[in-house]
């Protein structure tokens, strides 16, 4: 039972303390590191989440499914975003959208 | 003779697992629901960087920040709750049960109180949105995608709160059966999950642009 | 074990157990929803086939004198909606499916047996939504919603029709859930994942699409939804957005959705193959691969949708080539189909007529596919009826066929009563012989030029039309044969033994119609799925 509690402190500690460093990280001008120290920590986070709070390291089949959802949702970043990485967008003028007369 | 609430399993044991087995794969159908809007999300940051960085800045980074340590915290009182019912300390379970309960109500204040200064400085999509500076339309691009990824995440974290106090008050009044542990263990699963995604919304909505690059 | 062609008591008839419509709409048996699906998908299928009916009428004259033009938009956006989500992509996951995956691994029942009354309820709930949509007036945004004409200038009940698919998704991501779930735990005793029939692996496969497919365009019905309501701008590129957005996300379920629809398809071909050759299935782990790499790499191929449209020509490259590798456990597939008929007895019952139409369509609907993946080819053919033909011959000539061919071989099952096998076959050739008269001149068509979506056109291309419109009254016959015998058999059909056809499976050793529990005691496997040629051959009707 205390093995338990001590746990779960441990992990809420832990992830206070990250929450704390990835908002006074923010403000540190290190460019485009930023976004990638701030979604580490979040996938840090995560991670202890998952481990601690659901588990996920007792049940193959979890991960089984957490592991193919993320594969499949990577899907739609890598290949549509070699459609977006690949082309040059040029946006148009800001213009009022024309009115319709049905929802 | 096998036992009813088992059926179709042979156990109970077995149709634990298989519970926990199904609500994984939902919340990973969960996970590709917000998947398009993380996408969209994606495409602008990299499209209209500087506008993003722009809009994030104009979001309340204290009352983000506060909204994620509140439901950090609901997550380990939601964990403590489902230990303390697997040992069978009941009115433990149900008071953090509880206590989880109100971290959530008091994120969908701060939230609540947020889109309302956000609604007077006419940042919500639609016919009333107005911005003053450049990049408006990327500016507005950024808070659709913000109000449309709190909005769903809010939905879920009602749709969790909801059965948190349905679970609270069956315990409550003594109702172990319905209250099973089992259960509370699922509930808890869901919570932790709408939690991963706020936790990965914090740095996406609010931290963008911080340092000012 | 129970005897054949007594009549079944009610204690052993899942039929019998309970003859109010409360204990049919309250149903927890897998079978029961399975039926419950199965008539609805058909009315379905007969208002979406309506929808078709008059467009063909419509085309069989060059000039749009039958209805308007926005009627005609409206016909065929009724008709690709209803078609896809309310009949194709329900019709065997949750039709058959729903009867024989528990069947098939000697279970009681699915995982999750209210979860999948729920399914049936969201799936009638949606599509009646769909249907009301229609009688409004419907939408004429092509069943593709394309934005910027969806979101900015429809004027037709886009929301509404939105709504009733956004419904009806929900329903097949509970399948997927129950199938999933169902297949890990509740296989019986001896009965390993290389022992599983293969219509277990295509629905599994196809589960799994469904669950990680489906909440994509959930969202993106919502997206659409929003950026109609409000004006937000996430596909206007007035507004800072992108059209091809949409289509990207659109797609990114809608390519797999192709799979959701063909993958079970092939599963029941690979039922009925084997039994009417009375031969084992022609590599039995290569069907299986096979399957689970046509639901993979079908997550990866979604751009060959978009290769006019805008899409950077690098990234066509790249769909274009994973398009060619999809194609390829699709052939070892056909294949290995051939190579179990070959050698083996042929039986040309009705069951079999579908499959093997269905490998013939198949091959040449998946042939035109390498054909529009190859990016010049495309860029003249896309939006023309080659497409519609294209994907006609798999949906219609594979994945129906398919369906139908289930429908027959498992109906002594379901409802205990066999149809008359002549009509039954003279059905399946009089529908052979439709679905090509109707599509195969739009193969032509399309290759001249004639563009899809189009009601009026220049004279030279009418002949072709009028030939596809006198198939389409002959494919017509072909599908209401089968509403009438069948419904005939299920009152005056004779009584059906527990295996009419010698099948190997765990299905066909229980009663026709099965009890409601299926089996009386959890059966134990010994052997190989398809063990026909061998000891255990089912050679005589089981009594």
């Amino acid at each position: 039972m205390h093995r338990d509690t001590r746990r779960i402190v441990l992990a809420w500690s832990a992830l206070l303390l990250l929450l704390a460093a990835t908002c006074a990280s923010a403000w540190l001008p290190i460019g485009v590191w930023n976004g990638v120290v701030n979604l580490g920590i979040a996938a840090l986070k995560a991670a202890i989440v998952a481990a601690v709070f659901m588990h996920l390291g007792a049940s193959s089949a979890a991960r089984a499914c957490v592991g193919v959802a993320l594969f499949v949702l990577l899907l739609i970043f890598a290949l549509a975003g070699s459609d977006y990485a690949t082309r040059d967008l040029h946006p148009a003028a800001w213009q009022p959208p024309p009115t319709r007369t049905m929802p | 003779m096998i036992a009813a609430e088992a059926e179709p399993f042979d156990d109970v044991r077995q149709r634990a697992r298989a519970d926990t087995f199904g609500l994984w794969i939902f919340l990973m159908t969960e996970l590709m629901f917000f998947g398009p809007l993380l996408f969209g999300y994606w495409f602008g940051r990299v499209e209209y960087a500087h506008a993003f960085a722009v809009a994030s800045r104009h979001t309340d980074v204290t009352l983000g920040t506060l909204n994620t340590a509140l439901l950090l915290s609901s997550s380990a009182a939601m964990a403590a709750a489902v230990a303390a019912r697997v040992r069978r300390a009941t009115r433990i379970a149900t008071g953090l049960l509880l206590i989880t309960f109100l971290l959530g109500c008091a994120f969908l204040v701060v939230k609540g109180l947020e889109y309302r200064s956000e609604w007077h400085e006419h940042l919500f999509p639609g016919a009333g949105f107005a911005f003053a500076g450049e990049d408006a339309a990327a500016v507005r691009y950024f808070y659709f995608l913000y109000f449309a990824l709190t909005a769903v995440h809010a939905l879920h974290l009602i749709v969790g709160m909801t059965l948190l106090a349905v679970f609270a008050i069956a315990l409550w009044r003594g109702a172990d059966e319905f209250a099973a542990p089992r259960r509370i263990e699922l509930a808890g699963l869901y919570w932790h999950f709408v939690d991963i995604v706020w936790i990965f919304l914090y740095p996406l909505l609010y931290l963008l642009g911080r340092s000012g690059a | 074990m129970s005897n054949g062609t007594e009549r079944v008591t009610e204690a052993d008839n899942y039929l019998a157990a309970g003859t109010t419509l409360r204990s049919w709409l309250t149903t927890h048996d897998h079978k029961r929803i399975a039926l419950l699906y199965m008539i609805s998908i058909t009315a379905f299928f007969f208002i979406g086939g309506a929808a078709a009916v008059l467009m063909r009428f419509e085309l069989a004259t060059p000039a749009g004198d039958l209805v308007s033009h926005d009627t005609y938009n409206k016909l065929f956006t009724m008709h690709g909606v209803i078609m896809v989500w309310m009949f194709l992509i329900p019709s065997i996951p949750a039709g058959l499916g729903n009867f024989l995956m528990p069947m098939m691994i000697g279970a009681r029942d699915l995982a999750f047996p209210r979860l999948n009354l729920l399914s049936w309820y969201l799936y009638v709930g949606g599509g009646l939504f769909t249907v009301v949509a229609l009688i409004a007036g419907g939408a004429d945004t092509g069943w593709t919603f394309y934005a910027p004409f969806s979101t900015l200038f429809s004027n037709t009940h886009v929301i509404f029709v939105l709504f009733g698919v956004f419904v009806v998704g929900f329903s097949s991501i509970l399948t997927g859930i129950n199938f999933i779930v169902t297949v890990h735990m509740l296989r019986a005793p001896g009965l390993t994942w290389f022992r599983l029939p293969l219509f277990v692996w295509a629905n599994y496969a196809t589960s799994i699409i469904l669950v990680l497919a489906t909440p994509v365009l959930a969202m993106t019905l919502l997206l659409l939804a929003a950026e109609r309501l409000l004006g937000v701008g996430i596909f206007d590129p007035a507004l800072g957005g992108d059209p091809l957005l949409f289509q990207h996300l659109f797609w990114f379920y809608s390519h797999p959705a192709v799979y959701i629809m063909v993958l079970p398809a092939m599963g029941v071909v690979s039922e009925i193959v084997p039994c009417f050759a009375r031969k084992r299935v022609y590599g039995y782990r290569s069907m299986a691969y096979a399957i689970l790499a046509i639901a993979i790499i079908g997550f990866m191929v979604w751009g060959h949708h978009m290769f006019v449209s805008g899409q950077s020509a690098y990234a066509s490259l790249l769909f274009s080539l994973l398009s060619f590798l999809v194609a390829i456990p699709s052939a070892i597939k056909v294949f290995n189909w051939l190579a179990t008929l070959k050698g083996g007895s042929i039986e040309f019952a009705a069951p079999m007529l579908y499959a093997l139409g269905f490998i013939g369509l198949f091959t040449l609907g998946g042939l035109t596919g390498l054909i529009l993946a190859s990016l010049s080819a495309d860029v003249h053919l896309t939006d023309t009826y080659f497409v519609v033909a294209h994907f006609h011959y798999i949906m219609v000539g594979g994945a129906v066929m398919a369906y139908l061919g289930g429908v027959h071989f498992w109906w002594p099952k379901i409802i205990g009563r066999t149809y008359p096998e002549m009509w039954g076959r003279i059905a399946a050739l009089i529908a052979f012989f439709g679905f090509n008269l109707t599509f195969f001149p739009q193969f032509l068509l399309g290759y001249a030029g004639m563009p899809r979506r189009y009601l009026v056109y220049p004279e030279r291309y009418q002949l072709l039309h009028v030939l596809s419109s006198a198939g389409a009254s002959i494919l017509a016959i072909g599908y209401l044969l089968p509403l009438g015998y069948l419904t005939w058999s299920l009152f005056r059909g004779p009584r059906a033994s527990s295996n009419p056809w010698r099948a190997t499976g765990l299905e066909w050793s229980t009663s026709s119609p099965p009890p409601p529990h299926n089996f009386a005691q959890t059966p134990v496997v010994t052997e190989e799925a398809y063990a026909y040629d061998s000891s255990a051959d089912p050679k005589e009707s089981r009594a």
